[in-house]
Formats: structure tokens, sequence, C-alpha cells
């Protein structure tokens, strides 16, 4: 009788780790690979196995191509940057990069620095959340960051977009739209105007509330765990229009990210504001842009191979 | 906390795991503890409602057995166990609907201010432990059963979980001696846990993937405002899918009922049997809603006198059952009317199956073409009276019969049209696929084939593989998540 019990007790642990598995697998097929794939596949590296990890938002992933980077200078790294990603979530993301990676520096592009929000919206926040694994730092991220009555759909983002099999696709089966080091490529093609610097290096402006606070943070989670913190922010059109409205926000936002450079200097950080290294950089504003704030392929080859001439990114 | 939510799933584990590893003695607690606790998920105040027609009938079990000389005094008891509970039915259920039929008809002479309608909010699943309640006080009174002495037993013969808010309704003398021996189940039989989680699985089936998509087109054909635009074959299209999503709603919350209970290993009533697959209105209730038929046959149309006092009178008290199961689904005239109508239909079958088999009776020998038509005969006509049920109005109802007989609209079936209600092409197959599956499904039970016991009789790994392809269908084609609005059980309401 007592072996009988037993049998029947392992047999069903073996039955709901299979059952795990089908929904781990029903999970991953379902999540949207054009955003989910960053994290879904950092979770898949081996362990300790990337020198440097990439933080921010679409303008870091639009900005830098790792496997370029790999490939032309043999620098190993991995583009944890999502869309939406605010400057709390990538203080988690940096957690996350530290307990799976422990990389020698992370670089950490803040432009969201200026626009002062913890979240965007939901939608956005599932971006950065639903492809990652289930660890330390997405519970307290959630904890943080999300309403209680949505943090179910977080958990288990199966609820929100199992309606997607009316249009799975190859990539969803191979997952093939991120690039294995995290990487992604805006193709389209838009001209734009210059890039005005309207702020003296000089000027200051204070950052929007919480944001100093959650740039502390990661400072010192990394220098807690001896990983190395670079900052610095890509140039972009901030407000496109030259009535006085727009410029003053232009303005407005340079001195914020002349500020982030204090900060910098007070922890100790490299900080690169490129809004000032835009002659060297040479950008061509009829073949580099996707849009007004993000580059396209060919302007992201030439910031990264930029960067990495520099020894920004090493 | 629906059954098709993950507060279910996780509060259903949690019951598990104390049944299975408490001490054998306390086990009926434990499953009293956790039924309370489900019923209060809903409403913490729905409690005292669910105790005091616990309190009442067991008390009235009690007396009734102790005083079998005192006759008079038993019927005295009988009948306020009967009362207290029916009050509580019509106070929460029936008090609102009478003062808004007074108010309407008060407004008809212009003085509809002086009826305000009360606010009551209609607890879940009362008409269901009501009637057990009573039907349990009856059966003592009768000496059917023997009165159960220990109190949280009752209770929990009353409130047991898995069939506390939409039933099946429970007899005594099948419930309560499971729950008496519940020392002797053998809580690690491994065939039963399966047995019970495919007939779970089963009704998650018929739940989330065919009630709750063909919902989306009927609810878009029935809606109360804009109906009148849609005409015809659409009405019947809606009006058919209307019979099967309330098939596959109820019958899909009692499948997770009696597959929840099964798996701790009690056995409850199977409260459907292939209903469409019935040849008349008579067979149709004999097959639908179990339970419940049984409930008035044995508790209402018998006290009536049955069918032993004439042919009159045995119509008269069809209609009365007829009339008062309408009322039981639910406190409107559409409700009623719809009992009505099924009453009308049962008497007249009745009525003209002599003279039809005189006159007819060579054109229609038994054959399966006639089988067949006469299945398909009842099947519609049980759809004309589920628009009824359906409608928010009698008018409603006229207005869409008048459609869908007045007008002639085939190629809707043909011009995509039907994809315009809510479902797109994709959909629509996924509904057609799980109906053809519940056709099957219900053919089975019809040849007298079970399938899950044909299923438990294969070897381990292809039982596990039905369990694994049944919980991915599920999770990818259920309509469920956050776009979702979780749609209760239709049942829930009465």
């Amino acid at each position: 009788m007592r072996k009988k019990v037993v049998r029947n007790a392992l047999l069903f642990l073996l039955f709901m780790a299979l059952l795990g598995l089908e929904l781990i697998w029903i999970d991953r097929l379902f999540l949207l690979k054009e955003t989910g794939g960053v994290q879904l596949h950092f979770s898949q590296l081996r362990r300790n196995s990337v020198d440097t990890v990439f933080i921010g938002n679409s303008h870091q992933y639009c900005s830098i191509d790792p496997d370029l980077l790999y490939d032309e200078f043999g620098i190993n790294t991995y583009m944890l940057a999502t869309s939406g990603q605010t400057l709390p979530m990538s203080y988690y993301a940096a957690m996350e990069a530290i307990a799976y990676q422990h990389p020698k520096r992370i670089i950490f592009e803040v432009c969201y620095a200026a626009n002062g929000l913890i979240t965007i919206n939901n939608e956005m926040s599932h971006y950065f959340f639903d492809g990652m694994p289930l660890c330390k730092a997405k519970k307290l991220a959630i904890d943080e960051l999300i309403e209680k009555e949505d943090q179910i759909y977080f958990y288990l983002p199966l609820g929100l977009y199992h309606g997607r099999w009316k249009e799975l696709r190859q990539v969803d089966f191979l997952n093939d739209e991120v690039s294995k080091r995290g990487g992604q490529k805006a193709d389209n093609m838009v001209s734009i105007h210059d890039i005005a610097v309207l702020a003296d290096p000089s000027e200051k402006e204070e950052l929007p509330e919480h944001m100093e606070e959650w740039l502390e943070k990661i400072a010192t989670l990394c220098q807690e765990n001896q990983v190395e913190l670079i900052l610095y922010v890509a140039p972009y059109i901030v407000s496109d229009g030259e009535d006085a409205e727009n410029i003053e926000s232009t303005k407005r936002v340079q001195r914020i990210f002349n500020t982030v450079g204090d900060i910098a200097s007070r922890n100790g950080l490299e900080y690169h504001n490129l809004f000032y290294e835009l002659d060297e950089i040479g950008f061509d504003q009829e073949t580099d842009w996707a849009d007004t704030q993000h580059l396209n392929q060919n302007g992201q080859a030439k910031l990264t191979r930029y960067m990495a001439q520099k020894g920004y990114i090493r | 906390m629906l059954f098709h939510s993950l507060q279910f799933l996780i509060f259903f584990i949690i019951t598990l795991l104390g049944y299975f590893f408490l001490p054998k003695k306390v086990r009926y607690l434990w499953l009293l503890v956790a039924s309370y606790y489900f019923y209060a998920s809903w409403n913490v105040k729905y409690l005292a409602l669910l105790f005091s027609s616990t309190l009442v009938s067991y008390l009235a079990g009690v007396f009734l057995q102790k005083w079998q000389e005192r006759e008079k005094a038993r019927r005295w008891i009988l009948a306020l166990a009967i009362f207290l509970n029916l009050s509580l039915l019509c106070y929460f259920k029936y008090f609102g609907f009478l003062a808004q039929t007074l108010q309407k008809m008060l407004s008809l002479l212009g003085r509809g201010e002086l009826i305000s309608l009360p606010d009551i909010l209609l607890p879940m699943g009362i008409s269901f432990y009501l009637f057990q309640s009573m039907g349990y006080a009856v059966d003592v009174y009768r000496g059917t059963v023997p009165a159960e002495k220990n109190f949280f037993r009752y209770a929990l013969f009353l409130s047991f979980f898995p069939q506390l808010v939409a039933g099946p309704i429970e007899r005594a003398e099948r419930l309560l001696p499971q729950l008496r021996n519940m020392e002797e189940i053998n809580v690690w039989d491994s065939k039963r846990i399966q047995k019970g989680a495919l007939i779970m699985l089963y009704g998650y089936f018929m739940k989330m993937i065919i009630a709750d998509r063909a919902a989306v087109i009927v609810d878009t054909v029935f809606d109360p405002i804009t109906y009148v635009n849609y005409l015809g074959l659409t009405t019947w299209v809606a009006a058919i899918l209307f019979s099967i999503q309330i098939y596959c709603d109820f019958a899909g919350y009692t499948y997770i009922a009696i597959g929840a209970a099964k798996v701790m290993g009690f056995d409850l009533i199977q409260n459907f049997h292939a209903p469409y697959l019935s040849r008349s209105i008579k067979e149709f209730w004999d097959r639908w809603h179990i339970s419940l038929s049984k409930w008035f046959r044995d508790y209402l149309y018998f006290p009536l006198g049955g069918s032993r006092k004439g042919k009159l009178r045995k119509f008269i008290n069809i209609m009365i059952v007829f009339l008062l199961s309408g009322l039981w689904h639910g406190a409107g005239w559409h409700f009623v009317f719809w009992g009505g109508m099924h009453g009308a239909l049962r008497i007249l079958e009745e009525w003209l199956s002599p003279a039809c088999n005189k006159y007819l009776g060579k054109w229609f020998q038994d054959s399966f073409a006639v089988r067949f038509l006469r299945r398909i005969v009842t099947f519609l006509l049980v759809t004309m009276a589920w628009v009824a049920f359906r409608a928010s109005s009698i008018r409603q109802t006229f207005d869409l019969w008048k459609s869908m007989l007045g007008t002639f609209n085939p190629w809707v079936l043909f011009d995509q049209s039907l994809y315009g209600l809510g479902l797109d092409e994709k959909e629509v197959r996924v509904l057609l696929i799980g109906i053809a599956f519940m056709i099957l499904v219900d053919l089975s039970l019809q040849w007298k084939k079970n399938l899950a016991d044909a299923i438990l009789r294969q070897p381990i790994w292809f039982r596990w593989l039905v369990l694994y392809v049944g919980i991915a269908v599920i999770l990818i084609f259920g309509v469920y998540g956050a776009q979702y609005d979780a749609a209760d059980f239709i049942y829930f309401q009465f």
C-alpha cells in the first residue's frame, strides 16, 4: 500500500513537472517576440558569459548594435533594452543583469531621465516584463511599479496574449526576431532636420521628480556589486519645431542631460553626452534616421563604431 | 470565485492538499471550511443566508425524526421549514420583481411613484441550495432518509462547494451517505483522480471554448436595442448558438463540479444526458437539468396528483410545474413565458400523440430518418423557446420570432455577413470544431459509451497526453484573460 502511495506521488510529481514544461513552452510560443525576445534570449545565455550589458529604452537599442560590436571589435555584449523601459525599470534590468551575468560593466542610455515617468502604461511595461524569467528582480519590479490588480497579468501574461493563436508566424516558433545578443535594427529611413544643440554645457536643470533618486540607486547597485557603470545619452531631435515652446522644451531636456553629468561626476561615473559630439560622429540626416528620435541601421552602425573606437564601449 | 478563474484553481489545489493530507476524521470539517470560504468569496454576507437555511432544515430534520408519533407537529415543522426557505427565496429573488410589476401596473394609472423599487442583491446560487434544503426536509418527513445528526456534516451537504452555486441539486439519499463514509474513501486512487480531471477539463472546454465564444454572436444579435438590425437566418444562427451556449455553459459548469467532486472521491448526479438528442419535449426534460426536473417531479408534480387524477388535472399539473420552473429560472415574465411555452408544448405533445400515431403512423414508422427528424424538430422547438429565455422582454421575443419566421435571407450563410457579428472566420472555425466535438461526446453518451472511461482504459502515456493536449487547447483557444469580461456562468443567477 505504502509502495503504491509513493509510486503515485512520484507519478504525480512527474506529471506536474511535464505540465510545467508545457506551460513554459506555450508561454514562450505566444510571447510577442519583437518585445519579449530581448528578455527571453537574455535568460537563455550561459551564466557570466557577457562582458558588457546595455540597458535603456528604444533609444538604446536603436543606437547600438551588439552583433557589430562582437564581429568588428570582439566585444561581448548584450542589449537588455526594451521600448518604454523607464529609469526604474532599467534599475531592475541592472539588477537582473548582475544576478544572471555579473558583467564587467553596464552601459546605460539615460534619455528617460528627462521624461520623469515611472512607467508609461501597462502595454509598454509588458514589453519589459513578459519575457523576463521569474526572478527576484522581476518580483521586486512588479511589486514596486505595477498596480496590485494588474500584477497577475505580469506574472501570467498568457492571459493577455493567448488570443495570438490567429497570428502565429515562423518567428514565434524560431524566436529569431531579436538577435541572440538582444540586438534590433530599424530598417526604414526618413530625412530629418538638423539636431539642434541649444543648451550650453554649463546650463543645468533639475531632473524630474524621483529620477535622480533612481539614477543614484542604479549607481549604488553597480558600485555594491563592483560593476562599472557608464552613462551616455544618444542624440535625437528632442522637440521638432521652431516655435518658442519647442525650443524651450529642447533646452530644458538638454539642460537635464547636463545635470546628469553632475550626478555622474558625484558618483565617479563616466558620462558621455553625445549631443556635444555630433560633428565627430557625423550623422547623415538623409540616410541615418528611422524617425526623429531613433537611428536606423545605418546610423546605428555609425554610432556603434564611433563609441567603440572612442573606447566608450569596451 | 468563478470555476474558470485562477483564484478557483489555487483554491481547489489548496483544498485538495488539505483533503488529502489531513487526518481522515477532520476531512469533512476541512471541506466545510473550504465550502464556506468559497461561498464567502462572492460576498461574505451571503454566508448568513446559507447558514440560516442550513440551521432551519437541520433542526427540522432532527425534530421530524424525533417526533415520529406526532404527525400533526411533524406537518407543522415541515410546513415551517418550507415556509422559511421559500420566504428567503421570495424575498431575495422575487420581491424586486413583484415591486417592479406593481410599479408598472400603477404607472398605467399614472401612480408609479407610489412604489419604490427595493435594492436587493440576489445571492449566488440561492435557488439551488434552498431547493436542496427543502428537499431534505421533505425526504426526512417522508422517511426516505434518516435525519443527519452531525450539524457540520449536514452543513457540508448543503454547502459542498462543487455544487453549491449552480447545482446539481443533490438529494440527501445520494450525497449524505457519501459524506458519512468519507473516511473510507481512498483519496490516492489515481484512476479516479484522472477521471475527475478529465471530466473537469471537458467542462472547461464546453465553457471556455464553446459557450463564451458563441456568446459573442449571441450578445450581438440579442442586444435589446440593436436586435432589429438582424433578420431571418442571422437570428436563427444566433438562436441556435444560444441553445448551444446555454447548454455548454450550464453543462460545462456541471461537468467541472462533477469532476471536482470526483477528484475528491464523491459522485454527483449526472445533470445532463445529451439533451439536444431528445426526440420529444418530454424526453428533453428527462435529459436537461435532470436534478431540477426530478426535484419538481418528486416534490411538486407528484404531490399535486401527477397523472393520477385524470388527463385534465395532469395537464394542469404539468403547466403549474413548468410555469414555476420558468419562475425558478429567473424573476421576469419572459422566464414565466418560457416555462409556459415548454408546458404548452409538453401538453400538446401528449394530447396530439395518439392522433398523430393513428393518422401519420405509417409514414413515420420508427426508422433512422424519423428519429433524426424528431430530433431536429425537438431541437428547433427548444431553440424557439430559448429565444424567449434569452430575450430581455416578451416583446423582443415576438419581434425575434417574427424575424426568424418571416424573413427569407439564406444568402447570409454565403456572403460573409455572419463574420460581422463579433467573431472572425478563424474564431468561427474554432467554434464549429468545438461544437462538432461536443456533438461527438453527446453521441457517445447516447450510445452509452463513456469517453472518460474509454480513455482511462488506455496506457498511462496516452492518458497523460490527453490531459496535456486538453490543457493546451483550453489555454490557447479558451476565451479568458484581460480582454475578457469574465462572463459568469449563466445559471449562477438562478
